[in-house]
C-alpha cells in the first residue's frame, strides 16, 4: 500500500481544512454556519477511512511516520472529539461570538497536527504536528469577538506556548548534537550503544518542561484557566480533550524511545504528576466559576495521568483509557457549561445552576454524570479510569501515591459535589437564571458525549480489550519501560 | 447456568422501574403508582428468588458469571447465600413501605423522589448480590448518588450538609477499600499469575497472613463507616435527623447493614487471621457503640435523633456478635441486622407519621397521646417493645444468642454489653411514656388524628415480622446459619481454635 493509502485520514483532514478556507471565499459559505457541513463531512470521510485502513509495519514519508496501533487508535480519539466538537459548533458559536469563517478550517487543521504529531517518529514532524496544532488553537482561542476574555486567554496561552515551544525546540537540537539523529528509533539504537550523555540529559529536562506546558502540569499551568475560560466552549472542550490527549500520546511514545533511557525524566513527570493532583484540587476547590473549576479539575486530572506513568509498560492501557474517558467527559462538561453560559462574558456561577433539576431534568442529569465522573464514582467512565491507575501504582508498590489520589480524590468530590448540590438540593431563586440554550447541534453534542461517559463506564472492555491491546502493544513493543522513582 | 438470570433481574428491576418513573414524571399520580408497581413486582420477584433458593445449603447460589473487564481481571460475578438472601428481602420489603408512608410527606418533586427510592433499591440488591469485589464497589457508590440526593432534596432545613457529610464519609472510606481490592488482586496475581477481584477465587486461594494487616484495615474502616461503627459514626445523627421518613427507613432498615454484611460476607472470610487478632478490639469497639449510643439516646428529646442514636447502639451488638466469633455470636449478629432493619425502620415510620401530625419531633410538646390515639400507640408499644428486645419479640432472639456468644468468647463483654440491654429499655420505654402517657401537654395534642388505614398497613407487616421471628426464628436462622456456621469453622481453621488464646486483645 502506498503511504497515500496509508495515511489517507490525514489527507482527507487536511485536504477539507483547505476546502473549507477556500469555500469560505464563495459567497454562500462565508459565514460559520455555512461552513459547517463540509467540516462535518470532513471528520465522517476521514472516521470512514481510518476504519476501511490498518495498522501497517515499518515507516514511511521518507521514515518519518508511522501507522501503528497506538496511531490509529488516537486518530480516532481526535476524530470522534473533532466531531463532537463540530457537532457542537451550531447556533453556539454566533451566541459566543464567533464570525468568522476560518473557524472550521482552523479546526480540522488542528485535528491534522495532532495527526501528523502521533503519527511522527521523527523530532522535526513532531514539531510540525505539534506547532500547526498549536497555531490553530491559539487562533481558535481568541476567536469569540464578544468576549473581553477571549483575547486574554489566547494571548498568555499563545505567549507561554511559544515559551514552550521554544523548550521543546532546543530539546530536539540537543538531542540531535548528543545523537547525530532526528529519529526515534536511532536515538534509541544509539541510547543503547552508547548510553546516555549530559547534554541529552539536558535535553530531556527541557522535554519535561515543553510538555508539561502542553499538558498543563503544575507549576505550567497558569495559562490554563484563562484560555479555558476565554475561548468559544466548543474549542474549550477540544483542547482540553484533545490537546491532551495528542500530548500523552506523545509521552508515551517518547518515554518508550528517546526519552525513556535518560534518568529522570519518568521521574520528574511522576513528581510533577504529584504536585499537580496537589494543587490542582486545592485550586478547583475555592472556584466559583465552573468553566475555571473544570479548568483546575482538568489540570489535577493530567496530574493523575502523569502519576500513572511511573508503571511504565504497564501503564499504558490504563494511560490510554484514562484519556479517552477524559475525553468524554471534557467533552460533556464544557459542551454543557457552554450551553448554559451562552455569550456572557463573565463564568458561570454556581449559584446560577441553582434548582437546574427543576429547570431542565435532562441538562442537569447529564452535569450530575460528568460530574460523577470526574469524581471517580461508578458507573462512569472517570471510575474504571480511576480504578486503572490504581491498578498502576499499587502494582507499581507506590502506595504513597495511592494515597493521595485517594486524599486529593476526596477533596475533589467536595467540589464536585457541590455543582450537584446547587443542580438538586438548593431551591432555585429568582436570580438563578441559566438556561440550557437551546442548540440542537450543541445539546445532541452533549448527549452523545454523556452516554459515552456511561458507555465506557459500563463496558470499559471496548477500550481495554483487543483494540486497546493493539495500542499497546504497538507501544510497549519488546522494550518495557521501567520509570524508577527511587 | 443457562438458566433464568435471577439475580440480574432482580436488581435491573428497580432501575427499570425507577426510570419508567421519570418518564411519567409529568404525572405525579402515575408515577407514583408506577413506583408502587415497580416496588412490589421487585418484592414479588424476591418471593420466587426464595423459592428458587436451597435453603439449609452453604455456599453461593443462582450464581452468574461473565466476562466483564478481562483485561483487569474484572469479571461479572453474581451469586448468593442465606445471609444476602435474608437481607434482600428485607430491602424489597422496606422499600415498598417507605413509599407507602411518603404518599403525604412528600410535597415536591414526588416522581424524582419515588424513582430515587428505586434506584437506591436496585443498587442495594446489587450490594448484596455481587461477589466480585469491583462488582461489589460498584454497587456500594451507586447507591451513595440516590441516597444522598433523598437526604439532600427531601430532607429537613440542614439537608445539604447532612447529605455531604453523609457522601463524603462514606466515600472516603471506600476509597481506600478500592485500593485494598487493587492490592488483593495484584498480590493474587503475583502468588498465582491470574489477577482476579473474583471473591470466590480470593477464598479459595487464602490471603498470605502477613499481607492482612492493612488489608483489613483498609475493608474495616469503610464498612465501619457504613455501620457505623464508633467513633466513625459522626454523619449517622446528621443524615437521620434530616433524611425524609423514606430516607431515615432505608438508612437504618437496609444501608447500616453494608457494612455488617461487609464484615460477614468480606472481611471475616478474606482476613481470618487478621480478623482473630483484631477480634477483642472489634468486640470493644461494639461495646462501646452499644453503651455510648444508648448514653446519648438517653439525653434526646429530638424523637427521632433518640431513634438514631439507638440505632447505634443496637449495631454495636451486631458488631460485638460478628467479632465474638461463635456460631451463635455471629448467627445473632446476622439475624439482629433484620431485626433491627425491621424494628428501627417500624420506628422511623412512626416517628414520621407523628411528625407529620404534630409537626414536632420534641418530646416535651408531646404527652399523653394514647388516649388520643390508642391504635397508634399500641403500635408504638409494640415496635419500642421489640427494639428493647422483649421475649416473644424478634430483638430478644437476636440479643440473647450475641450475648450467649460472647458470653463464651468474652464474658466481660457480654456483661457489660447486657448493661446496654437496660439501657435500651430504659430510654425506649421513657420515651414512649413521654410521648403517649401522662398529661395532655396542650389542647392541640386532643386534635391529633388517629393512624390512617395505609399506614397501618405500612405498619403491620412489620409488626407481624416481630413477632414471627419472636415466636418462631427458626425459617430465618435455617437461612443465616449456613454461610455463618461456615464462616466461623474457617476462622477456627486458620487461627488458634480459642479466643483466649489470642493475645494483645484489652481485658476489660
Amino acid at each position: 500500500m502506498t503511504s497515500l493509502g496509508i495515511f489517507a485520514p490525514l489527507w482527507i483532514v487536511v485536504g477539507g481544512s483547505l476546502l473549507c478556507l477556500i469555500l469560505g471565499t464563495v459567497p454562500g459559505f462565508s459565514k460559520p454556519s455555512e461552513n459547517r457541513l463540509p467540516a462535518a463531512l470532513t471528520v465522517l470521510a476521514a472516521i470512514i477511512a481510518l476504519a476501511l485502513g490498518e495498522t501497517v509495519e515499518g515507516s514511511f514519508l521518507g521514515g518519518t511516520s508511522v501507522n501503528d496501533g497506538l496511531a490509529r487508535i488516537m486518530d480516532l480519539l481526535y476524530l470522534g472529539i473533532g466531531a463532537v466538537v463540530i457537532l457542537a459548533s451550531d447556533r453556539q458559536l454566533e451566541q459566543e461570538g464567533v464570525r468568522e469563517y476560518e473557524y472550521f478550517p482552523l479546526v480540522l487543521a488542528a485535528i491534522f497536527g495532532l495527526m501528523v504529531m502521533t503519527h511522527g517518529i521523527d523530532l522535526i514532524t513532531i514539531l510540525i504536528g505539534l506547532e500547526i496544532h498549536s497555531l490553530s488553537v491559539y487562533v481558535l482561542t481568541a476567536s469569540s469577538r464578544s468576549r473581553l476574555g477571549s483575547g486574554e486567554g489566547a494571548l498568555k496561552y499563545f505567549l507561554l506556548g511559544a515559551f514552550a515551544s521554544a523548550f521543546l525546540i532546543y530539546g530536539v537540537a540537543l538531542t540531535y548534537v548528543a545523537t547525530g539523529s532526528l529519529h526515534l528509533t536511532a536515538i534509541q539504537t544509539q541510547l543503547a550503544a552508547q548510553g546516555v550523555s549530559p547534554l541529552l540529559a539536558v535535553a530531556g529536562a527541557l522535554f519535561v518542561i515543553g510538555l508539561a506546558f502542553k499538558v498543563s502540569l503544575v507549576p505550567f499551568h497558569w495559562w490554563t484557566p484563562d484560555a479555558y475560560q476565554g475561548a468559544p466552549a466548543p474549542v474549550t472542550a477540544f483542547m482540553s480533550t484533545a490537546t491532551k490527549a495528542a500530548t500523552f500520546a506523545l509521552l508515551l511514545r517518547l518515554l518508550a524511545t528517546s526519552l525513556g533511557p535518560v534518568p529522570g525524566v519518568a521521574a520528574a513527570l511522576v513528581l510533577l504528576g504529584g504536585l499537580t493532583i496537589i494543587v490542582g484540587n486545592l485550586l478547583a476547590l475555592p472556584q466559583l466559576g465552573i468553566k475555571r473549576m473544570l479548568a483546575y479539575s482538568s489540570v489535577a486530572h493530567a496530574g493523575y495521568i502523569a502519576v500513572a506513568l511511573v508503571g511504565g509498560a504497564e501503564a499504558v492501557q490504563p494511560i490510554l483509557f484514562y484519556i479517552a474517558a477524559y475525553a468524554a467527559t471534557g467533552l460533556a462538561g464544557f459542551v454543557l457549561v457552554g450551553l448554559l453560559q451562552g455569550g456572557s462574558d463573565e463564568d458561570l456561577g454556581r449559584e446560577q445552576l441553582r434548582g437546574l433539576a427543576q429547570r431542565h431534568p435532562a441538562g442537569a442529569a447529564g452535569l450530575l454524570i460528568v460530574m460523577l465522573s470526574l469524581a471517580g464514582i461508578p458507573p462512569t467512565a472517570g471510575f474504571a479510569a480511576k480504578l486503572g491507575v490504581f491498578r498502576v501504582l499499587v502494582g507499581a508498590d507506590e502506595i504513597a501515591l495511592a494515597v493521595l489520589v485517594v486524599l486529593t480524590s476526596a477533596i475533589a468530590a467536595y467540589y464536585y459535589l457541590g455543582v450537584i448540590v446547587q443542580m438538586y438540593m438548593v431551591d432555585p431563586v429568582e436570580e438563578s437564571t441559566a438556561r440550557l440554550a437551546r442548540n440542537p447541534g450543541s445539546r445532541m453534542a452533549a448527549a452523545v458525549a454523556v452516554l459515552a461517559v456511561l458507555a465506557l463506564g459500563l463496558w470499559p472492555s471496548v477500550l481495554t480489550g483487543p483494540a486497546g491491546e493493539g495500542a499497546v502493544q504497538a507501544q510497549g513493543g519488546a522494550e518495557a519501560v521501567e520509570l524508577s522513582v527511587k | 447456568m443457562g438458566s433464568i438470570p435471577f439475580l440480574s433481574l432482580w436488581y435491573l428491576l428497580p432501575f427499570v422501574g425507577g426510570a419508567a418513573t421519570l418518564l411519567v414524571s409529568a404525572l405525579p399520580h402515575v408515577a407514583r403508582r408506577t413506583a408502587l408497581i415497580f416496588g412490589w413486582a421487585t418484592a414479588a420477584l424476591g418471593v420466587v428468588v426464595y423459592a428458587q433458593f436451597p435453603i439449609g445449603q452453604g455456599g453461593f447460589h443462582l450464581a452468574e458469571q461473565a466476562a466483564w473487564i478481562p483485561a483487569w481481571g474484572v469479571s461479572y460475578h453474581l451469586g448468593i447465600d442465606g445471609v444476602s438472601l435474608i437481607l434482600m428481602l428485607l430491602t424489597v420489603l422496606m422499600t415498598p413501605l417507605s413509599m407507602h408512608a411518603s404518599k403525604t410527606q412528600i410535597a415536591k418533586r414526588g416522581p424524582e423522589f419515588y424513582a430515587f427510592l428505586l434506584f437506591l433499591e436496585g443498587a442495594l440488591l446489587g450490594v448484596f448480590a455481587a461477589l466480585d469485589l469491583v462488582v461489589f464497589y460498584v454497587f456500594w457508590e451507586i447507591m451513595l448518588i440516590p441516597m444522598a440526593l433523598l437526604i439532600g432534596i427531601w430532607g429537613g432545613p440542614r439537608r445539604v450538609y447532612a447529605a455531604v457529610k453523609f457522601f463524603l464519609f462514606t466515600m472516603v472510606g471506600s476509597l481506600f477499600m478500592l485500593v485494598a481490592i487493587v492490592s488483593l488482586a495484584i498480590y493474587h496475581g503475583q502468588a498465582t499469575g491470574q489477577f482476579t477481584t473474583d471473591l470466590e477465587v480470593l477464598l479459595a486461594w487464602g490471603v498470605p497472613s502477613q499481607l492482612q494487616g492493612w488489608l483489613f484495615a483498609a475493608f474495616f474502616v469503610a464498612f465501619a463507616i457504613k455501620v457505623p461503627v464508633v467513633p466513625f459514626h459522626t454523619w449517622l445523627p446528621d443524615a437521620h435527623v434530616e433524611a425524609p421518613t423514606a430516607g431515615s427507613v432505608m438508612l437504618a432498615g437496609v444501608l447500616l447493614k453494608m457494612g455488617t454484611y461487609g464484615f460477614v460476607r468480606f472481611l471475616l472470610p478474606l482476613f481470618p487471621q487478621a480478623t482473630l487478632a483484631f477480634a477483642p478490639w472489634g468486640m470493644l469497639l461494639g461495646v462501646i457503640g452499644i453503651i455510648y449510643g444508648a448514653l446519648l439516646a438517653l439525653a434526646q428529646d429530638d424523637l427521632k435523633k433518640l431513634v438514631a442514636y439507638s440505632s447505634i447502639s443496637h449495631l454495636g451488638f451486631v458488631v460485638l456478635g460478628v467479632f465474638a466469633l461463635n456460631e451463635q455470636s455471629v448467627s445473632g449478629a446476622t439475624l439482629q441486622m433484620v431485626n433491627h432493619g425491621i424494628s428501627t425502620g417500624a420506628l422511623f415510620l412512626m416517628v414520621g407519621m407523628l411528625y407529620e401530625r404534630l409537626h414536632t419531633r420534641d418530646l416535651d410538646d408531646m404527652g399523653g397521646l394514647a388516649g388520643v390515639v390508642p391504635v397508634m400507640a399500641f403500635f408504638l408499644l409494640v415496635v419500642t417493645l421489640s427494639s428493647i428486645g422483649l421475649p416473644m419479640l424478634n430483638g430478644f432472639v437476636g440479643e440473647f444468642l450475641i450475648l450467649v456468644g460472647t458470653m463464651k468468647a468474652a464474658p466481660a463483654f457480654a456483661i457489660t454489653a447486657t448493661l446496654g440491654v437496660v439501657l435500651s429499655a430504659v430510654y425506649m420505654l421513657r420515651m414512649y411514656q413521654r410521648a403517649m402517657q401522662g398529661p395532655i401537654r396542650n389542647d392541640a395534642l386532643r386534635e391529633t388524628p388517629e393512624i390512617l388505614r395505609r399506614e397501618g398497613w405500612v405498619l403491620i407487616p412489620l409488626v407481624a415480622l416481630m413477632v414471627w421471628i419472636g415466636v418462631y426464628p427458626t425459617p430465618f436462622m435455617n437461612l443465616i446459619e449456613p454461610t455463618t456456621d461456615g464462616i466461623v469453622a474457617s476462622i477456627a481453621e486458620a487461627g488458634p481454635t480459642s479466643l483466649a488464646s489470642v493475645s494483645g486483645g484489652p481485658r476489660p
